[in-house]
């Protein structure tokens, strides 16, 4: 069984659809890629599957459960954990107080007082500026916290939109393989939408492409690899 | 001369804290909610009614007099956030319609106090009022219990935004609301414990003022008013930046009295937002829109 399973997923904002029923699944351990040009609706497929956008048709089953209809703060209680591409700290709130804000949902002190451990151990940076606004941290610095923030509440399903976006290409290795060493050692499953195909691909054992709304191609990264010209494809 | 700088430096200090008061009541809602919630006036006059109602007519002891007044305040608020502005969020009516139908709200509010307890104005008996002399300076017990009640209020609320987790949650909300969401907060969940918090603080305000003005339908307008000034000059979405805004509008229309009458207040608070809008349009600790 999928850990994750989208049906016919269609949204959109306000009156304007955006996603025309996208049918796509995560099995549990794996990394998964979503691709596509600026305006193909990933993002707005994330935000959907998260619970920020409403289904306007279609279904969500998450670990057998069908979510569709629930509240973003009900599926993050189950461990669906949504990083956006944008604004994804509190800027004007400090790391400290970011990190504690990530395990929200987190009811047991005790268990997210052992996350933060964990995430401070992973993430050493964060430590060494928790007193800092969240704002004043470079560039990189903000998308670990990002992270630093979703691990708090020890997710299940991370779905991450473009963590690589506006980073120097050394600083996106470095999210790259931190991502990927995450997954392996937690046992956490990942979503993520890049733009950048050689980046997704170095992480990604299976790939889906998105155009216009609607989910073009699907192969395992391997495949996706061997192929020499991939812009066709966008 | 020095004397009288003291006094009125004095005066502002005291006028200046329950703007200070006022004003975060009102600057939480706004900063978490994004409404421009001018009906927070009725809620000032409803809470203030209900309060002279119990210790004018029914003989309760103002303390209970300003329990109810913070009871009532928080009821009519969340009823308020319930019953208008929600359904209006769930149609996505834009913020200038939900601005309309607050002030609507006050306006239709204000005239069914009007008709129930007619335009004569009323008073809060049962506190002893008498001058207290501090060296060159002196205030009457109710300014003493401004000034005291105004503080209390505001460390205790700043205490609990910045050290619990409910706290920390609308400091979230108010700082990203999609963020809020990924996290697990549930917005409309914060959006109704401000209105709670807010409006009871407005009932309290109304309260202290109650002990000094007189008590009439169109009580909660000016304060309220005053209240926006001192967000604006404060900085929107700042809580620190709404005390420091109504000291400073407390300060700056008493000091004025050294150079101008004391009637020229008004125009002395508008001239202070109109510069700190030119010269700073963030506002004084405003948190910058990117």
């Amino acid at each position: 069984m999928s850990l994750l399973a989208v049906e016919g997923l269609a949204t959109g904002y306000a009156k304007k659809q955006i996603v025309f029923g996208v049918d796509l699944r995560v099995e549990a351990g794996e990394i998964v890629a979503l691709m596509g040009h600026n305006g193909a609706g990933k993002t707005t497929s994330l935000k959907a599957i998260a619970g920020l956008l409403p289904l306007w048709s279609g279904g969500i089953i998450f670990d057998g459960e069908p979510i569709g209809q629930a509240t973003s703060a009900a599926r993050v209680r189950r461990g669906l954990s949504l990083v956006p591409q944008e604004r994804f700290v509190f800027a004007d709130l400090t790391v400290a107080d970011n990190l504690e804000l990530g395990a929200f949902s987190v009811a047991d002190p005790t268990i997210a007082a052992a996350q933060r451990e964990k995430v401070l151990t992973l993430l050493p940076v964060l430590a060494e500026r928790r007193r800092q606004l969240a704002g004043t941290l470079s560039g990189g610095e903000q998308r670990m916290l990002g992270l630093g923030m979703a691990l708090m509440r020890r997710p299940r399903l991370l779905l991450l939109d473009e963590p690589s976006l506006g980073l120097a290409p050394l600083l996106v290795e470095r999210i790259m393989e931190t991502i990927r060493d995450i997954a392996r050692h937690d046992n956490l499953t990942v979503l993520l939408v890049e733009q950048n195909v050689r980046h997704a691909l170095a992480i990604a054992q299976r790939v889906y492409i998105m155009r216009t709304g609607r989910l073009i191609v699907e192969e395992t990264g391997a495949a996706m690899a061997a192929r020499g010209e991939w812009w066709d494809l966008f | 001369m020095l004397a009288l700088a003291a006094q009125l430096a004095t005066n502002g200090l005291i006028s200046g804290s329950l703007y200070a008061l006022l004003g975060v009541s009102w600057g939480l809602i706004f900063a978490t909610t994004k409404i421009f919630h001018f009906a927070h006036a009725l809620t000032l006059t409803v809470a203030v009614y209900a309060a002279v109602l119990a210790v004018g007519q029914w003989g309760w002891g103002l303390p209970a007099g300003f329990l109810l007044a913070a009871v009532v305040g928080c009821l009519f608020g969340v009823a308020t956030e319930r019953v208008v502005y929600r359904p209006l969020r769930r149609v996505n009516a834009t913020s200038l319609n939900i601005f309309l139908a607050s002030l609507g709200l006050l306006i239709a509010g204000e005239s069914a106090v009007l008709i129930v307890f007619g335009p004569q104005a009323r008073d809060l008996p049962g506190f002893p009022i008498s001058g207290i002399a501090l060296g060159p300076v002196a205030f009457t017990t109710v300014e003493g219990l401004w000034l005291a009640g105004s503080w209390a209020l505001l460390l205790l609320l700043i205490a609990w935004l910045w050290w619990t987790r409910y706290g920390r949650a609308i400091r979230a909300v108010a700082s990203n609301r999609e963020l809020a969401q990924c996290v697990g907060i549930d917005p409309e969940r914060m959006s109704l414990l401000v209105f709670g918090i807010g409006s009871a603080l407005v009932g309290l305000g109304g309260m202290l003022l109650a002990l000094r003005d007189t008590v009439s339908p169109t009580i909660g307008v000016q304060p309220v008013l005053t209240a926006f000034i001192a967000v604006f000059l404060g900085g929107i979405g700042s809580i620190p930046g709404a005390v420091l805004g109504g000291l400073v509008l407390g300060l700056a229309e008493n000091m004025g009295g050294l150079l101008l009458p004391g009637h020229w207040q008004g125009v002395i608070a508008f001239v202070v937002l109109f510069s700190v809008l030119v010269f700073r349009p963030s506002g004084l600790l405003g948190v910058r829109t990117r």
